[in-house]
């Protein structure tokens, strides 16, 4: 039992966590054009996404990548891990994060708002911890927006996007 | 012919009117619906425009968003012409953005107001309202306006355009009309029609008047002799009647004339038949006439009626002493005293016979009658002296029978004649110079008094 356990667990951090094809297909398509749709950048010929992941997370990373390049041809995008973010990720205009540990996330939250770049997470409970968007994956699919931080980011977003949002404020829905 | 009085120029005075009258209702109560529909309509654009735009503008002011909200009503008055006024309040009624167009009429803006709700706990955070300009409302008008206008016009023009095609049409006709009016009958000379080749139907018209004016010319000159035919028959029949009328007046005149001979001869006649000569009194036939009519209607209405028969006493004496014109004479004087002595109408004295005399006395009692007779006496005895030739002649009397009576149904007028004559015999026998009463049925005298 011990040994079953233990193997699961082992699978566990070996793997990493867990993500639907799906969803990761939707967060890249739509990443672009919520991009697009800030007051980050305008020129879709000169942007630049960073995602952002774990050691354990690269084959995922890797898919959203590539169903992103499928997309959008002349999106530049940079694979890191939290560790290299900073140096990897500076020419970037946005971070896209997927899970981490909480710590790690408002690190590099901490970052983007220095560095005036807007984040995007899979997972929308790191909008608490100040990622500016996520996707509502409910019967439809709709742009989480934290406005509360973007203000102090200095990132704005079209009203468009405001329009067919959802607002995210100290979790609520 | 004046175009303007013609039956076509009315039908397109009236067209006309009907057409620019139809089609101003028309575009009246079509511009009222227009302008409706158009109110409608902009109204709801105006609510999808403050629809479309309240949820961003709640979100940026519930998160103090001020710059992009002026960003985002910059962007939207640029897109929106029609945008006049923007303004933007918070619960505090503070003025957080205010736009203003430059307008000229600001009665035509129609404003839109919401309550600004906080997305998160749907509290009030303000007040956005829009002002716009109704620029499809006034466009559409100005273009009615306008289309009214150049359809107006074009009736105008194509009305002229018909009169002056009335004109050319009727050229020919009024050419047709001034020739027949200045057509004489009677003129060998008169002016030919002028008409040109293509005025078929007005030809056609032109050469049948012209024929029918010939035929009246001819009638009309066969009219004139059997005119002046007529006219000389006419004098010469005059003439012969007024000679008639000459001689029938001449003979009306002469008959009127011989009419008046002969009513004055018959009055004369007449005078002769009822009036004695000698005395000029009423002569016995008028006296029976008139007896009888007083008679009946004493009958009718019992009312007494006296017969008084005179005679004068001893006359022959006069007659044989002085001769009949002295005798004459005495007549006419004793006649003219008792007609003197009767002053009603309904009285009478006449000549009865030789030297007799009867009066009657209609309405008159036995005692009236005596009255008179008394009267009578005493005149006749107070003449002294008779006119020539009688001047010599005196002591005249004479003898009265009187005969009072109230006639019945089956009394008779010579039953009281007799009874009158009866009471003269019996004054005469009982000595002259006086008067006897007697009733129809008496068999005495009532008396005989002596004078």
């Amino acid at each position: 039992m011990k040994l079953i356990l233990a193997t699961i667990l082992l699978s566990h951090s070996l793997w990493g966590y867990v993500y639907d094809t799906l969803l990761v297909d939707t967060h890249a398509t739509l990443a672009p054009k919520l991009l697009m749709m800030s007051s980050v950048s305008k020129d879709i010929e000169h942007l630049s996404i960073c995602i952002v992941c774990e050691n354990t997370d690269d084959g995922v990373a890797l898919r959203f990548k590539q169903t992103l390049h499928h997309k959008y041809k002349n999106i530049k995008t940079v694979s890191s891990h939290y560790v290299k973010m900073q140096s990897e990720c500076s020419r970037s205009h946005m971070l896209f994060l997927f899970d981490a540990p909480d710590e790690i996330i408002a690190k590099s939250v901490k970052y983007a708002k220095l560095n005036h770049k807007l984040t995007m997470s899979y997972s929308s409970r790191y909008l608490d911890l100040g990622v500016l968007l996520s996707l509502h994956i409910g019967r439809s699919v709709k742009p989480y927006l934290n406005l509360s931080p973007s203000k102090e980011y200095g990132i704005s977003f079209s009203n468009s996007l405001k329009r067919v949002s959802k607002l995210w404020k100290g979790g609520w829905i | 012919m004046n175009l303007f009085s013609t039956i076509w120029f009315r039908i397109l005075i009236v067209v006309t009117l009907f057409v620019a009258v139809l089609f101003l209702f028309t575009g009246s109560h079509f511009r009222g619906e227009l302008k409706k529909i158009l109110q409608d309509s902009e109204r709801v654009r105006h609510d999808v425009i403050m629809d479309t735009i309240l949820p961003v503008v709640q979100i940026n002011v519930a998160f103090d968003l001020n710059d992009e909200n002026r960003a985002y009503f910059a962007d939207l008055a640029e897109k929106n012409g029609d945008i006049a006024t923007i303004m933007l309040i918070d619960s505090q009624g503070k003025v957080l953005y205010k736009y203003s167009r430059d307008i000229l009429d600001e009665n035509s803006i129609f404003f839109v107001e919401r309550t600004l709700r906080d997305p998160q706990n749907k509290k009030n955070i303000g007040l956005l309202s829009l002002g716009f300009l109704n620029f499809a409302l006034r466009q559409a008008e100005l273009e009615q306006s306008s289309f009214e206008a150049r359809f107006l016009s074009i009736v105008a023009i194509m009305f002229i355009v018909l009169v002056f095609a009335l004109i050319y049409i009727f050229a020919p006709l009024q050419r047709l009309v001034k020739w027949v009016e200045s057509y004489d009958p009677k003129s060998l000379h008169s002016e030919q029609l002028q008409l040109s080749k293509g005025d078929t139907e007005v030809s056609k018209i032109g050469w049948a008047i012209t024929h029918m004016l010939e035929r009246i010319s001819k009638h009309t000159s066969e009219l004139d002799l059997l005119n002046h035919d007529l006219d000389e028959k006419v004098k010469e029949r005059t003439h012969e009647l007024y000679k008639s009328n000459m001689k029938l007046q001449t003979e009306i005149n002469s008959r009127v004339r011989t009419e008046k001979a002969l009513m004055y001869a018959n009055k004369k006649l007449i005078e002769l038949s009822r009036t004695d000569g000698l005395t000029k009194i009423a002569n016995r036939h008028y006296f029976q006439e008139h007896l009888h009519r007083v008679w009946d209607i004493c009958k009718r209405k019992s009312i007494p009626i006296s017969i008084v028969i005179c005679d004068l006493d001893h006359f022959k004496n006069i007659n044989d002493t002085y001769g009949h014109l002295v005798g004459d004479q005495v007549i006419v004087e004793v006649a003219k005293m008792l007609s003197d002595a009767l002053k009603r109408s309904t009285d009478m004295v006449a000549r009865y016979g030789g030297e007799e005399f009867v009066m009657v006395l209609f309405d008159t009692t036995s005692n009236d009658a005596l009255n008179l007779v008394k009267e009578v006496q005493h005149k006749l005895h107070s003449i002294t002296q008779f006119q020539e030739p009688a001047d010599k002649v005196v002591g005249v009397t004479l003898s009265y029978g009187v005969c009072t009576h109230v006639p019945q149904k089956s009394d008779t007028v010579d039953e009281c004649l007799s009874c009158a004559d009866e009471a003269l015999y019996i004054a005469k026998n009982s000595g002259r110079n006086r008067f006897h009463v007697k009733h129809l049925y008496d068999t005495d005298s009532a008396f005989t008094p002596t004078i």
